[in-house]
């Protein structure tokens, strides 16, 4: 009966003395750790302990910008989600841009116009020049500067992140110079600064999203819509360019026109005739 | 791996050898567990179908939530022996057996990162057990060993790969165990009893995933050492009435310490177990209340109690030969503690037919 009463003991003896030290890399702890708090949602957590140690700010640069993206409030499957939601009206772009289609789309199937995409994104692009949004977006280029070197993924990723803000600017421009036409009135001498400003800003943007693209394809403009068969950027096997509807190769266009390199009056000029363009190009009927 | 081999195989002939031609019985038990959504989910991805909208409707549930399904069906013949190892042992069991498990995780919100597996395997067991007498004090043991083969199927990717079209990895899956079970059972009195258990099985797997980086890949010659050691102390209240009143205090320490064990060995290769994690995942303490009778059809046992660190409950009604299990547990899926939880609900429905 003794010996019964012996062997869990000695089983369990055994046991506790071939514990072994299970303790993992601590990097590797603080990633699980950082990238659980993503899960929940816990940006501020995930920047204050990434900022608030020198060694996870070296070793977690993507974590980081994740962290201010997500706390910016833009993620991108619920972001490309609400795109393909119905939408709401909205007076100001159903004038900008109006037709379209504001039911619930299958993202899988239809194809719309790439206007009434850029209806779509409107509604819903966070600001590019949101404190948090824009120090994402510096920290994700600081992090992986080259696209060459950089996993696709992440140019992916910062690809979407480059568009939204080229097209928050251009569409933010768009609304702000319809509303200036619709009161009849011209625009002010700062409207014009801060709208050519906006524009470079906007121009550089785009060239970064087409370097990513090179190297993340089509997968930036499904990743960012939602829709797989209206890609924003197309590959032609020779260059990756922004669709013309987009209206970006006139941003570019523009900004890159050695005339229009300097304010003036005469850019002033320029810069309206091209937002004319850019507004009636928005403005075109869509085909049913 | 040759005497490991060897073993089994004498395991094998030995059960063969010492069947008795009558006086056996057939247990069959079926068991599902949660349900294969995630796995669904991970396919219609991979077929390449999806838009990222849909992927994070489908994934919103999985984040940091590690899903998993299993379903297993078994039949096992046991048998009275013959020959010279009567002494030593008193029934021989053959068994076969099916086992399919499906799961996943997705992390990260911004860049979600999915990582997911199906394993389906089909398994031949068999060996000699020794068995005492109800109600009387005894060893019992068991001398096993079992065979499996199947398929795994491996995604692994970020949201971005599974965009496009996408193939899993897929690779043909064998297995080699050993069933080692050791019990004591004490009668100390007619209201008073203990339960002692442990089971030891060492299993070698084999497939075509080396070095594939994948989460839930099972690497070619993986070892896995699952071990489980179990006390219960049941007092039976006296009472004149039948149906009886039973109860008992469980302790259990293993890897999966669950009053119950039914997860498969595949589990333990899927989620590379360690035959020593965190102590605090080995343990498990609960209690337990059954309701029976000798000369009634009906009997419940319900358990409840913290196994693993994981809050558990299950029930099981016997009704005549025919037996219903169902259970929720927590298992972990880290060498920690409290770390990565896979809660498992489940339904079992066994029954015995005596030859």
């Amino acid at each position: 009966l003794s010996f019964k009463r012996i062997i869990p003991f000695l089983v369990l003896a055994a046991i506790l003395c071939g514990c072994e030290d299970s303790s993992k890399n601590n990097q590797d702890e603080q990633q699980v750790r950082l990238t659980k708090m993503l899960d929940e949602r816990r940006y501020d957590d995930v920047i204050h302990l990434i900022e608030s140690d020198p060694s996870a700010s070296a070793a977690f640069p993507d974590l980081l910008a994740m962290g201010y993206l997500g706390k910016s409030g833009f993620e991108p499957l619920a972001f490309a989600e609400n795109i393909l939601a119905a939408q709401t009206a909205d007076p100001a772009l159903d004038h900008l841009i109006a037709g379209c289609d504001l039911s619930a789309l299958d993202g899988a199937s239809v194809q719309p116009q790439v206007r009434c995409v850029l209806r779509r994104l409107w509604a819903h692009l966070p600001d590019p020049d949101d404190v948090n949004f824009a120090k994402a977006r510096d920290l994700f280029r600081a992090a992986y500067p080259t696209a060459a070197s950089t996993p696709v993924q992440y140019n992916v990723l910062i690809g979407v992140v480059e568009s939204v803000s080229v097209l928050s600017r251009l569409g933010r421009i768009a609304l702000q110079y319809d509303a200036i036409n619709v009161s009849q009135t011209l625009p002010s001498q700062s409207d014009v600064d801060r709208i050519f400003s906006q524009l470079k800003l906007a121009a550089d943007e785009a060239l970064r999203v087409l370097t990513r693209a090179s190297y993340g394809g089509s997968k930036i403009s499904g990743l960012l819509t939602g829709l797989k068969k209206v890609p924003l950027i197309q590959n032609t096997g020779i260059t990756v360019e922004w669709l013309q509807a987009t209206e970006i190769p006139l941003v570019i266009q523009f900004i890159n026109d050695p005339n229009n390199g300097v304010e003036s009056d005469v850019v002033k000029a320029a810069l309206l005739q091209f937002l004319d363009q850019v507004i009636a190009g928005l403005q075109a009927p869509v085909a049913v | 791996m040759t005497p490991y081999i060897s073993m089994i195989s004498a395991i094998l002939l030995l059960s063969t050898s010492c069947l008795a031609a009558d006086g056996g019985s057939v247990d069959v038990i079926g068991l599902y567990g949660q349900g294969f959504g995630f796995w669904s989910t991970v396919n219609q991805i991979t077929q390449g179908n999806q838009t990222p909208s849909n992927v994070l409707g489908l994934l919103d549930s999985s984040f940091d939530h590690p899903q998993e399904g299993i379903a297993s069906l078994q039949i096992r013949v046991q048998s009275p022996i013959n020959g010279d190892f009567r002494e030593f042992f008193n029934q021989a069991y053959f068994g076969l057996g099916g086992d399919a498990l499906a799961g996943g995780v997705a992390v990260n919100r911004i860049l979600p990162q999915i990582q997911a597996y199906d394993v389906y395997t089909g398994h031949l067991d068999f060996g000699l057990t020794e068995q005492p007498k109800p109600h009387e004090s005894g060893f019992e043991y068991r001398l096993g060993s079992t065979l499996g083969a199947g398929n795994e199927t491996l995604v692994s990717g970020s949201v971005v790969d599974l965009l496009d079209q996408y193939s899993p990895d897929n690779s043909a899956l064998f297995y080699t165990g050993l069933d080692l079970y050791l019990g004591y059972e004490s009668h100390y009195s007619e209201q008073l009893s203990s339960h002692y258990r442990l089971s030891l099985s060492p299993t070698l797997f084999t497939t075509d995933h080396t070095d594939s980086g994948a989460q839930y890949a099972i690497n070619s010659d993986q070892f896995n050492f699952r071990w489980r050691q179990e006390n219960e102390w049941t007092v039976l209240l006296d009472s004149a009435y039948e149906p009886s009143l039973a109860f008992g205090l469980v302790t259990i320490l293993g890897q999966q310490p669950t009053p119950v064990t039914f997860l498969p060995r595949t589990w333990d290769a899927i989620h590379n177990i360690e035959a020593f994690p965190t102590v605090g995942q080995l343990i498990g303490l609960g209690s337990k209340i059954s309701i029976y009778g000798s000369n009634f059809p009906l009997g419940l046992t319900l358990n409840g109690g913290y196994y693993g660190g994981y809050f558990g409950a299950g029930a099981t009604l016997h009704v005549f030969m025919v037996q219903v299990m169902a259970g929720t547990y927590g298992v972990e899926q880290s060498g920690g503690y409290r770390e990565e939880e896979s809660r498992i609900a489940f339904l079992s429905i066994g029954g015995r037919i005596e030859l």
